[in-house]
């Protein structure tokens, strides 16, 4: 009676083992079949609309691709966009919408400086990762938090990494022309100290208001002694600034442009005005000018960019730093959720640890840009950049600048 | 009671409960909104009291935003913060309405507080030492009220520090509506020549309502700054003013309702259309026009009306005969 009881009760414990067992694997299955929500806190509409636009057809294009491989640990991928409208208050909006409503996993950040500083934090309160493509300094400098991994180069290691090549190749003394706004300010420093290192000088700097009509008043102060010109204005002040220039005699000054700013309207359209311009760039606008031209190409037919780096589509130009970037953080993302073996967003804190402890991104597919990695401290990403320059209407690569040589020091942010 | 007030009531009720019954992201956008309305609600008190169409509440609302960051990074506690915002915005208000309040004609006053909030956006953009620029300045942590600790952010406190002063603004207006007090605002505000007459002190009392209006905007951009926990110089962008414009034009000029319902209806609507259509503020826009062209007074003027319709049917004389406020005058 008691042996017929106790196989009973054996029995009936592993029928209820088998059921327990049984449940658990459905729930892992539906667990593993339940999308990862990335969210894309982007500029649609707004003064960054043509930047944000670019983000949103290349992250959408990444979502799409990764998909076709299998989405991140076989799990498939949900992209959810929405639109800053360029503005603070709407971008942290837009934000919680997606940290509370949509209920992201992941982030891939503004490119808006201010939209990014006012997000980091809130990310990190909510304990989800964020991928800014702002480039303002204070996300990292300040900001660094383990919920923050940003792949995009800031303001000091742009300025690092054009001082050198500035100082080595067209001379020691250089004047700037900078947008009368954060950003400019942000970049006037940056170079300042940068061209002290690298053994030259920011001798003069004239800031613009933004949106200036009539930039010759500002423009005549130009010292004509200087090495070359800095130009960290925004789009709309280029298109008036360049040939201001060049009919006040700078046309042959050597001018470099700065954080992007070149891919902020069309600047080859504006012909012979900017011929001969420098521009520092996260990334080379022709196919043929990438570390690999092959792996670049997907990203490029994908994104629907032509190997001139403009859009396969109406021969518009393309934010090309945005497009690829945002490209590379779902590769980053998928790299990291597959290595860290992460879940949830209970386990964004390991995948944080997997990241930094990942010595090398590698060249690939997926980093048509090149590789690097993410420093600990703030997670912070080192880069390779590159010094470009307006030759016959097109922008061709001059020279390569190893994310290596930008490394700078920095606080122990991030406390895991 | 009228509907007006009624509806203004029950709109006060919907928002009290609000944080209660919702999710944290409707407490995060009502709270988001609750600020705006400060805007619009100062807008309307600066047109209704003292005749003067301002365009830069949002730089009021901005100083207000920037002064209890500035005081929080100084170690300061909320009601600090608070104070400080209402003062510092009540002095700007004073400064520029010496000046304002001396200009006859209604557009010298437009062109010159939209001129004001074009400077003050320069300087913010300039000064980023100061002010951060776009990038702005985050506001950290929390803070103290009385010994209560108040985590910044969204959360059913701060919500309830924003929406209760507002509540009893609108509160007040309603009940100090009739009483001589109310009388004699309204009729410096209605007709400054025959309360001159009548031997009120009428420039003064426009300059205290227009240094009250920048206090009160300045107490929203305190609480935006608090919900938002983040300020910039976007905050100074006249386009900002041009929305609590736009609030309180849909909502009703005349009447301190109108802001409220402005608000309620606008900023949800915007919200939605946001979420199918991507130019919103064509939607915004075609709304303004739409409610010049079918209810000028705004909704508080259209539900004010005891008979639907009978607004159409009056005579110019009868309309000639009526004060900005859709009644006859009293005063």
């Amino acid at each position: 009676m008691s042996r017929r009881l106790m196989i009973n009760r054996r029995k009936a414990l592993q029928g209820l083992a088998a059921v327990a067992t049984a449940g658990s694997v459905r729930v892992a299955a539906a667990a593993s079949s339940e999308p990862i929500v990335i969210g894309l806190q982007t500029e649609l509409t707004g003064a960054l609309a043509h930047d944000g636009g670019w983000g949103k057809k290349a992250a959408e294009a990444a979502v799409a691709w990764q998909n076709e491989r299998g989405g991140f640990a076989g799990r498939p991928l949900k992209l959810v966009v929405v639109d800053t409208e360029t503005k603070v208050d709407v971008g942290i909006r837009r934000l919680q919408q997606l940290l509370q409503q949509e209920n992201c996993d992941f982030i891939i950040g503004s490119g808006h400086g201010g939209i990014g500083m006012a997000s980091v934090p809130l990310c990190r309160d909510a304990k989800v990762t964020y991928l800014p493509l702002a480039r303002t300094d204070g996300i990292t400098t300040e900001l660094g938090n383990p919920y923050s991994v940003r792949i995009v180069a800031n303001s000091t290691m742009g300025a690092s990494a054009a001082s050198k090549w500035m100082v080595d190749s067209l001379g020691k003394r250089w004047g700037m022309v900078l947008a009368d706004y954060a950003f400019g300010y942000s970049q006037r420093e940056a170079f300042t100290a940068s061209l002290a290192k690298a053994g030259g000088e920011l001798a003069q700097a004239i800031a613009l208001p933004v949106n200036t009509n009539d930039p010759l008043p500002y423009l005549l102060k130009l010292d004509r002694s200087l090495s070359g010109i800095v130009m960290a204005i925004l789009g709309p002040d280029s298109v008036r600034v360049y040939p201001a220039l060049r009919s006040l005699g700078f046309g042959k000054t050597p001018k470099i442009t700065v954080s992007c700013t070149q891919n902020l309207f069309d600047i080859v359209r504006l012909g012979s005005a900017v011929e001969g311009v420098y521009a520092l760039d996260e990334v080379p606008w022709e196919l043929d000018d990438y570390p690999n031209p092959a792996f670049s190409k997907t990203a490029f037919d994908r994104i629907g960019i032509g190997s001139n780096g403009r859009a396969k589509d109406g021969d518009d130009y393309v934010m090309l730093p945005n497009a690829i970037m945002a490209w590379e953080c779902t590769e980053l993302l998928r790299m990291a959720v597959e290595g860290a073996r992460w879940k949830t967003k209970a386990d964004n804190l390991s995948l944080s640890n997997w990241l930094v402890s990942n010595p090398d991104f590698a060249l690939s597919e997926g980093f048509p840009q090149g590789g690097f990695s993410v420093r600990a401290a703030d997670q912070q990403a080192f880069i390779d950049q590159y010094i470009l320059q307006i030759q016959g209407g097109r922008m061709k690569r001059v020279s390569k600048v190893a994310g290596a040589t930008t490394v700078y020091p920095s606080k122990d942010l991030v406390q895991r | 009671m009228s509907v007006r007030t009624a509806l203004g009531v029950v709109a006060l009720l919907v928002l009290a409960v609000m944080p209660f019954v919702t999710g944290p992201y409707a407490v995060f956008v009502c709270a988001q909104m609750i600020t705006l309305i400060y805007i619009a609600a100062s807008l309307q008190m600066s047109f209704a009291y003292a005749r003067i169409l301002s365009f830069m509440q949002g730089t009021f609302f901005g100083l207000g935003s920037y002064v209890a960051c500035v005081t929080h990074g100084s170690g300061f506690t909320l009601p600090v913060m608070l104070l400080a915002a209402v003062a510092a915005s009540g002095v700007l208000g004073v400064v520029v309405g010496l000046v304002v309040t001396r200009m006859k004609a209604a557009h010298t006053a437009v062109i010159c507080t939209l001129l004001v909030a074009t400077i003050v956006l320069m300087c913010a953009n300039s000064f980023v030492g100061i002010t951060g620029g776009e990038d702005g300045l985050s506001l950290r942590g929390g803070s103290y009220m009385f010994g209560l600790a108040v985590a910044f952010g969204a959360n059913r406190i701060t919500y309830c520090f924003a929406f209760l002063p507002l509540a009893a603004y609108f509160i007040f207006v309603m009940l100090a509506e009739r009483t001589t007090f109310g009388v004699v605002m309204k009729a410096v505000g209605s007709n400054e020549v025959r309360a001159a007459q009548l031997g009120y002190q009428v420039w003064l009392r426009h300059l205290a309502v227009f240094a009250a209006a920048g206090g009160m905007a300045g107490y929203g951009g305190a609480m935006n700054a608090v919900v938002l926990e983040h300020v910039s110089s976007a905050l100074f962008d006249p386009n900002l003013s041009l929305t609590a414009v736009l609030w309180t034009a849909v909502g009703g000029l005349a009447h301190p309702f109108g802001a409220l319902f402005g608000g309620l209806l606008v900023f949800p609507l915007t919200e939605l259309a946001a979420r199918a259509f991507k130019y919103v503020d064509i939607v915004v826009g075609a709304l303004l026009i739409a409610a010049a062209l079918l209810f000028p007074q705004g909704i508080a003027g259209l539900v004010g009306e005891r008979r639907l319709g009978h607004f159409n049917r009056r005579s110019s004389k009868e309309m000639l005969a009526e004060g900005p406020e859709g009644r006859s005058q009293t005063a």
